[in-house]
């Protein structure tokens, strides 16, 4: 089965005629499987709404290659079978939320009586069937985002790209995009996720990519990403020789005050480490860890910004 | 997204269509041309300049008319109010913001032929020639339009100036056209009296035969217009009559006048229809009794009237002395149709006036001698009345130029006429003036029942002093002239 | 369907906008209060009558040019930019939409927001000056002052040429409305709005590029200068007919040809526009 994105040394770079060029996306590759839900991470500024604009031809590349469930990024028969939850979806507010589905079913050119059906089924699938008539100048933040998923699933597409879905909600809301978006990978669609909540991320996606200042910087699945058996041994008082002495054991040593924490990879250093600590300093605490993505974002951002 | 191909062929569609853009210009560009207003003159532009910005912004965002409208109801309240200095650079913008308004025309012509008065109520005729070229200004912008020439030719050319060829051209052409209604911008038909008036004039400098035409040409008009009923609500039978009448009297008087008896036929013919009418007032029937025998009786006798080719010794007599400086007074006598002869006159079968005036009281009973008018003129020696290229108000205060005439009562004329309480009207700047006295047998200043007598063209006039044939060709007139010296005046 | 649904919605939206209703209310409001302008109201006679109808002719069809102007500008400006800004763009664009039935459906929907503006105040407009012509005549055919009046037609109380004065105005900032449109493609509100009043002002003053253009003294390089200038530059002055409406019989042999002949300018040269900025939209990024 063809992937749904491919993505080949894609570019964008603003500006350049007569100031300064900004590189927004810098040569990123990757693809995304059908049937996955994938998360698209990074700081703000990093490029990805760029990059999720390019793929759905809002705006054009500068290099590089972009496809769409096996057609050019933009192209009008592959946006028949995509859709798209911006970030924070503004409608026009002089309609009610009947008359917003009902003028999202019409761009895909359905007749009356698809349009109504359609329109009561999400309607009624987003929670909204008690207040379709009412103008969304009177709906809450919740409110439309409910809309906002409602439209993005007027046709019932292959490959969705969502945008801070959950950005502003509260935890029930929350919890319901979650679940919908379980939901629809168990329908074998394919989810594009970008988020800063990446405790979603962790809890709904197959595979991320982390991409900082333009550049892709990481692509796998959480366990190929996330460290696994790493410990962390925490030291109390340790001479400032026996620190520098232990420092070659550890991916890392961070002080905080008079203790002195070592992120070993391997077991065989945290044996090492503890013999060569033992009577030297005051053993605190030794406690295997698993690293959270957000532990990975901030090491990975830090890291650069270095 | 559009390809390569498609983006080269809208491009090349744009092309085509601006070219398709030039070729429509090339046909609205014309009339919009002629819709455009003149280019302001220098005094317009000073004027301009002294309005305030807001009405140069109105005029030019498409408010010209209302400014234009506002402007010229503010003339109507200097004008109710005597301020008639304010009213000419009032007619002077609205015409520049709105050229289509006639009626801007037609009376700020009229204020300045009429309303710039001295203290007698004389106008100032250095006006006259503003006032024709603003007619003139007006009829370039509106050129079919019969308003503007008739004004040229009545009110100006004939009323003020006397010049009656000219004004028999402008009503010529005025006969030509239709009008504009003013509430709604439509077309309706000229006044039915437009075409009697050019038949008058067409009598006044003589032209008989074209006068008959004329009068026959109205009489069809009017038959049309009260064929159209919806449109055309105030002519019926009466304008018919009117034209009828006058044709008749026409034929009529070129039989009692000149002797054809042809006309005479024509005349009663005329009449008969206007007596035979059961409506018909009784002393038309008596009047066409009258004259059917007085044709029948001198058919038999072969002895046609020929008032107005016995001569007629007038006797004019006319003096000019001055009384103060500026002060003067003219004084005189003319006979022209004494009382004593009109009761024999032949026109007096068809209109009765000896014998209806005899029987007034005394002190009702006209002179027939009177009604004539002579004419003076008092000019800078050597004036010629400019013609002006453009409408301008701006008069050379440095000329004197004045007119007026005097009633004859009782076969005498007798006017004081001051000019000194005018300096600006009358600056008297020139070292030498020409003063010219005269009448002439045309009318208003000599009326139907004179011209029974001398003719139309003056033929029955003698005079031992003043007659003089060469001034109007054509015609026989009486006049005096004198080249004055300043001293004489002042 | 679908420039139509964007067209819908775009009317609805800018109906809904305070500034357009202002300007539409004090438009009808002051075309409505221009019957009081004149000295004698509506009861005059007919001659007297004559300058009070023009009045309230010329100031309704300068109202309207106006207030055309002022919504035409003030919404067009804003057409594309402000879908970007609310982002509404994207979901729209993100469908199965070609970029030129957007455009197109935006404009279709300024146009026909135009014409329910233009076409509300020519309704109260043409009201007025039936009103204003319909008291004229009463009054004058029934007071004294009517028997001098005798020489007079009798007013028509509904004068046709007021209908070709709203049409004019219409067709005049449709194309404006398209120009507008065309630079919201590329340039902020702010900056659009004094490029569609320069424009507007250049293009006002038509007969002048047209006279530059045929001046016999001028060389040939820059005949062709103002040539070109005078036919890509909208001629706005051909819509401003007013004083023809006032006036008709004065000039025009043909009120109706003339129109005819403007509207086809008017469509063609919005065919330009539109064509130009669904060529740049194309590749607008958003």
């Amino acid at each position: 089965m063809a992937d749904a994105i491919v993505v080949q040394d894609l570019t964008k770079i603003y500006g350049g005629r007569f100031g300064d060029s900004v590189v927004a996306v810098d040569g990123i590759s990757f693809q995304v499987k059908q049937g996955e839900i994938f998360g698209f991470i990074g700081p703000n500024g990093a490029g990805k709404t760029t990059t999720i604009k390019m793929l759905l031809g809002l705006l054009f590349p500068t290099s590089g290659k972009a496809e769409v469930l096996g057609m050019p990024a933009g192209d009008i028969e592959a946006k028949r079978r995509i859709s798209y939850l911006p970030e924070s979806p503004y409608f026009y507010e002089h309609m009610t939320g009947a008359e917003v589905i009902d003028f999202y079913c019409r761009l895909f050119r359905m007749d009356a009586a698809t349009r109504k059906q359609k329109t009561g089924e999400l309607l009624e699938k987003v929670g909204l069937a008690q207040d379709g008539n009412r103008t969304l100048r009177q709906y809450s933040k919740g409110m439309l985002q409910r809309i906002g998923v409602a439209q993005a699933l007027i046709n019932d597409p292959d490959l969705l790209f969502f945008d801070e879905p959950t950005s502003g909600l509260d935890p029930i809301a929350h919890k319901d995009i979650q679940e919908l978006i379980l939901s629809l990978k168990k329908q074998g669609k394919t989810v594009f996720l970008s988020s800063h909540q990446l405790s979603d991320v962790e809890t709904v996606c197959d595979r991320v990519a982390i991409i900082n200042r333009g550049k892709l910087v990481k692509i796998g699945t959480l366990d190929e990403l996330l460290h696994a058996g790493r410990t962390v041994v925490t030291l109390s008082r340790p001479g400032g020789d026996l620190v520098n002495q232990l420092s070659p054991l550890a991916e890392r040593v961070l002080t905080d005050g008079e203790q002195v924490r070592f992120f070993v990879e391997t077991e065989e250093n945290v044996h090492s480490l503890l013999d060569a600590a033992r009577g030297k300093a005051t053993l605190v605490s030794v406690v295997p860890q698993r690293q959270t993505l957000e532990d990975l974002f901030v090491e990975i951002v830090r890291e650069v910004r270095k | 997204m559009i390809s390569d191909s498609n983006r080269k062929l809208l491009i090349g569609l744009v092309l085509v269509m601006l070219v398709g853009i030039g070729i429509v210009q090339s046909y609205v560009d014309p009339i919009q041309l002629k819709m455009m207003p003149r280019d302001p003159n220098k005094e317009t532009r000073e004027l301009m300049v002294q309005l305030p910005g807001q009405f140069i912004v109105a005029s030019v965002t498409g408010f010209k008319e209302v400014i234009a409208g506002a402007l010229w109801i503010r003339a109507d309240t200097f004008f109710h109010t005597g301020q008639y200095q304010a009213i000419i650079p009032i007619v002077r913008l609205v015409t520049w913001l709105d050229p289509h308004n006639i009626d801007v025309y037609t009376t700020g012509a009229w204020h300045l032929d009429y309303n710039f008065v001295d203290y007698s109520q004389m106008s100032d005729k250095r006006y006259i020639p503003a006032a024709i070229a603003l007619l003139k200004e007006g009829i370039k912008n509106n050129p079919g339009i019969w308003d503007l020439w008739f004004e040229l030719g009545w009110t100006h050319y004939n009323k003020k100036l006397q010049d009656y060829e000219k004004a028999l051209e402008c009503m010529e052409i005025a006969c030509k056209y239709d009008g504009v209604d003013p509430n709604t911008g439509q077309r309706v038909p000229r006044p039915e009296y437009v075409d009697r008036m050019l038949a008058h004039q067409y009598e006044k400098v003589g032209r008989f035969q074209d006068a008959i035409k004329q009068w026959k040409k109205a009489r069809r008009r009017v038959e049309q217009m009260i064929g159209k009923k919806k449109k055309i609500s105030y002519v019926d039978q009466s304008s018919l009559d009117v034209c009828d009448r006058n044709l008749g009297m026409l034929y009529l008087r070129l039989a009692y006048r000149y002797g054809d008896m042809d006309a005479y036929k024509k005349g009663l013919e005329i009449f008969r229809r206007l007596a035979d009418r059961k409506e018909a007032p009784a002393d038309v029937k008596q009047a066409y009794e009258n004259a059917s025998k007085d044709y029948a009786r001198r058919l038999a006798t072969n002895n046609p009237p020929r008032d107005a080719l016995k001569p007629l010794d007038a006797g004019f007599e006319v003096s000019w002395t001055k009384a103060a400086p500026k002060v003067f007074i003219i004084k005189g006598k003319i006979n022209l149709c004494p009382a004593s002869e009109y009761k024999d006159l032949a026109v007096e079968t068809i209109t009765n006036w000896y014998r209806n005036n005899a029987k007034l009281p005394p002190e009702r009973r006209a002179l027939w001698r009177d009604g004539a008018r002579i004419r003076w003129m008092l000019t800078d020696y050597g004036y010629k009345m400019p013609e002006l290229e453009t409408f301008s108000w701006k008069i050379d205060t440095t000329k004197t130029v004045v007119w007026d005439s005097i009633y004859v009562s009782g076969g005498t004329f007798s006017e004081r006429i001051d000019l000194s309480r005018d300096t600006e009207f009358y600056p008297f700047k020139a070292d030498k003036y020409k003063l010219t006295i005269w009448f002439t047998p045309q009318q208003p200043d000599c009326p139907d029942y004179i011209q029974d007598r001398i003719g139309w063209k003056g033929e029955a006039l003698t005079d031992k002093r003043y007659l003089d044939t060469k001034s109007m060709p054509g015609f026989k007139i009486l006049k005096y002239e004198r080249i004055l010296d300043k001293k004489d005046i002042m | 369907m679908i420039i139509w649904s964007i067209a819908k919605t775009t009317v609805g939206d800018a109906l809904r906008k305070k500034v357009l209703q202002i300007f539409l209310v004090v438009a009808i409001g002051l075309i409505i209060i221009s019957l009081s302008f004149s000295q004698t109201l509506s009861f005059s006679t007919r001659e007297g009558s004559a300058t009070d109808i023009m009045l309230v002719k010329s100031f309704g069809l300068g109202l309207m040019a106006l207030a055309g102007w002022l919504i035409s500008v003030v919404m067009g400006v804003s057409l594309i930019p402000q879908e970007i800004e609310r982002r509404t763009i994207y979901t729209i664009l993100s469908k199965p939409v070609k970029r030129y039935e957007f455009i197109l459906g935006k404009y279709l929907g300024a146009v026909l927001t135009l014409a329910i503006n233009i076409g509300l105040m020519g309704i109260v407009f043409i009201a007025v000056t039936v009103f204003k012509a319909w008291g004229a005549e009463t009054a004058a055919a029934t007071t004294s002052a009517g028997i001098a009046d005798a020489g007079m037609q009798k007013i028509d109380i509904f004068d046709p040429n007021t209908i070709w004065g709203v049409v004019m105005i219409y067709l005049q900032f449709m194309v404006l409305s398209a120009v507008v449109l065309f630079f919201s493609v590329f340039l902020t509100p702010t900056v659009n709005f004094f490029m569609g009043l320069g424009v507007y002002i250049i293009g006002i003053m038509g007969s002048m590029t047209q006279s530059l253009a045929s001046a016999e003294k001028a060389n040939f390089f820059v005949k062709t200068f103002y040539k070109v200038v005078h036919v890509v530059v909208p001629n706005f002055d051909k819509f401003q007919v007013t004083n023809q409406l006032l006036h008709p019989e004065t000039h025009i042999t043909s009120m109706a040809k003339y129109t005819a002949q403007v509207g086809l300018y008017a469509i063609l040269y919005t065919l330009v526009m539109m064509t130009l900025a669904v060529i740049f939209f194309e590749r607008k990024e958003v």
